[in-house]
């Protein structure tokens, strides 16, 4: 039914040994939804989507995914469900193609084969042993074995760690797709630009708990972070004259250039133009950065999530 | 049932494909079958006959802990048991597929063996090749058990490398499947009937020399088909999917009902049989006095 949630979390908890590594999480997805769980490695997130998948028991808590609970009827979640857990290989000496079949054979329904390599990108491939694929056509085959089973929802534990900035684009790509097949989609990552890029909605995650959740322009807006223009002018600039900007809070001088920071970056960028101008002034360069999901979680935490 | 088929086709395949375990499947234990027939029967195709028994457990024995054990310890480390724990196929068709694939490749193996023999040192044609199959299957299949539990307990590839090799050699030369039983001291002959593959060794014997019926190997086949079971229910008990998930020391004792068929018999037989004078009858046929 839309608008009926296909996941829901409510106070999760899960402890090893005297580690509280989840603490109470609690979160709701929307079928059709692409939902991140964004953190740090360490903040749980992976013990959480194992908790989902039903490859995990758990302290605490109600969980709900596609109808079942994934503690009590693991083996027909996992037909309903894709899973690409973290670090899997495959047999050297398996093709593509056996791969594929194998995997079929195991679910009650399942997607075409040849459907999947076209998909994938994998026809030409698909006689080649697994030992010779490039790390991105295994990557790709690793997701295509992920929705064999043609399943509602899909779930990826840190899609594209460790792959090349060209593999992670592809990735990007194909997850895409699911998205545009209104596939639900949850994925943990720490990678800023990959929730930014793909994810409807994201659930921020530090030491167990969600600290924010909402859209990634939501989150980003209803922070105090402010963006950043940085520009170079010909001639120098009076930087009593650039504080007096419209919403600039912050002015530093940087690289042959100036810094501002601003909270309605549009409003300053309007009006340094129409100084500059007034000036006879010109700028040679100018960049705007936005605040980004990684200013959040600073904002939120104190800390980088690379740290 | 189709997960079963399809994964132990395409381990068939993996098997084939592998350049090691064609080498130490297939040709090592034909090379054992040279070196036995010229080395040790000198040709004379009554003692070949005879030796078939070990060169056929040694065929078997490599492949349970080789073929099977090590290549669960393998595929764990690699992280390809990881892969497959998300689908809806337990351990159990994993467990069984590595058993039927290895039980497949190795039954083709024993046949080629046994093909060898009648065409290099014209053994005659086995009288009971049924019964010889009967007891080659149940080898295969306890020795892969066998394989599986050393996989269930060791943590790591350079453990499982460890008690591979120790219990190889056990098995090997403790049972008269290398140095005949008549030529080993009195306190290993009593010890060889507590392994495994003394019994294999003297079944395939019995079977082909003394034209030894099912009936009369029922013990023997009892404990193959008890180890089986037991190493079986005993690899599901400790699947692990993931090689970070060690065992405690403590879990390693689940390993102890594996050996109990084997140290019941191997009472028995110490008490109440005449295996021992048995099998010595055995080789006194081939090489007198």
């Amino acid at each position: 039914m839309p608008g009926e949630p296909i996941v829901e979390v409510r106070d999760l908890r899960k402890n090893y040994a005297a580690l509280e590594a989840v603490r109470g999480l609690s979160f709701e997805i929307e079928r059709g939804e692409v939902f991140g769980l964004l953190g740090p490695n360490g903040a749980g997130k992976t013990t959480t989507i194992e908790i989902l998948e039903g490859l995990r028991s758990r302290d605490g808590g109600k969980v709900v995914v596609c109808g079942f609970d994934p503690g009590l009827h693991a083996r027909q979640l996992k037909e309903k469900i894709g899973i690409q857990l973290q670090q899997t290989a495959l047999p050297d000496k398996i093709t593509v193609e056996e791969a594929l079949n194998l995997f079929r054979s195991f679910y009650q329904r399942s997607l075409r084969t040849e459907q999947l390599l076209e998909w994938f990108g994998l026809q030409e491939k698909r006689k080649t042993h697994y030992d010779l694929l490039s790390g991105g056509q295994q990557q790709r085959l690793a997701l295509a074995l992920a929705v064999v089973n043609d399943p509602e929802m899909v779930m990826f534990d840190e899609p594209t760690a460790g792959l090349d900035p060209q593999t992670r684009r592809e990735i990007y790509s194909l997850i895409g797709r699911l998205r545009d097949e209104r596939r639900t989609v949850l994925l943990t990552t720490h990678y800023i630009e990959e929730a930014e890029q793909l994810c409807d909605r994201v659930a921020i995650v530090d030491r167990g708990k969600i600290i924010a959740s909402g859209t990634p322009r939501g989150l980003i807006e209803q922070s105090r972070q402010c963006s950043r223009i940085e520009f170079i002018p010909r001639s120098p600039v009076d930087l009593t004259r650039l504080h007096a900007l419209d919403c600039a809070e912050d002015v530093t001088p940087s690289d042959g250039g100036y810094r501002i920071r601003s909270r309605e970056a549009p409003r300053t960028l309007m009006a340094l133009m129409r100084m500059l101008i007034a000036e006879n002034n010109e700028v040679i360069q100018v960049h705007l950065e936005r605040p980004s999901l990684e200013d959040v979680f600073i904002e939120l935490t104190g800390r980088s999530l690379r740290d | 049932m189709k997960g079963v088929y399809d994964l132990t086709i395409v381990r068939l395949k993996l098997l084939v494909r592998n350049r090691s375990a064609i080498f130490f499947s297939i040709i090592f234990p034909i090379l054992f079958l040279f070196v036995y027939g010229f080395l040790f029967a000198k040709g004379d195709s009554e003692k070949v006959r005879f030796l078939m028994g070990p060169v056929v457990v040694l065929t078997i024995l490599g492949s349970g802990f080789w073929g099977v054990g090590f290549q669960i310890v393998f595929f764990r480390e690699k992280n390809i048991l990881r892969r497959f724990r998300p689908a809806p196929v337990g351990a159990g068709p994993l467990l069984i597929s590595g058993i039927l694939a290895n039980w497949l490749l190795q039954i083709f193996v024993v046949s080629l063996e046994f093909l060898i023999a009648r065409w290099i040192f014209h053994i005659p044609w086995p009288l009971q090749p049924l019964e010889l199959f009967i007891i080659a299957t149940l080898g295969l299949f306890a020795f892969a058990g066998i394989g599986m539990v050393i996989a269930s307990i060791a943590n790591t590839m350079q453990e499982t490398q460890v008690l591979c090799n120790l219990l190889w050699f056990a098995f090997m030369f403790l049972s008269g499947a290398t140095a005949p039983l008549a030529q080993l001291p009195e306190v290993i002959r009593h010890i060889a009937l507590f392994l495994p593959s003394f019994y294999l060794v003297y079944a395939m014997q019995a079977i082909m020399f003394g034209g030894a019926s099912l009936s009369a190997m029922l013990p023997e086949m009892t404990a193959l088909a008890m180890t089986t079971v037991a190493a079986y229910l005993l690899g599901l008990k400790l699947f692990r999917w993931d090689q970070h998930m060690k065992l405690s020391w403590s879990a390693k004792a689940w390993a102890v009902p594996a050996v109990i068929p084997f140290l019941a018999l191997g009472v028995w037989a110490n008490l109440f049989s005449h295996r021992i004078d048995q099998a010595l009858v055995l080789y006194g046929h081939v090489w007198p006095h």
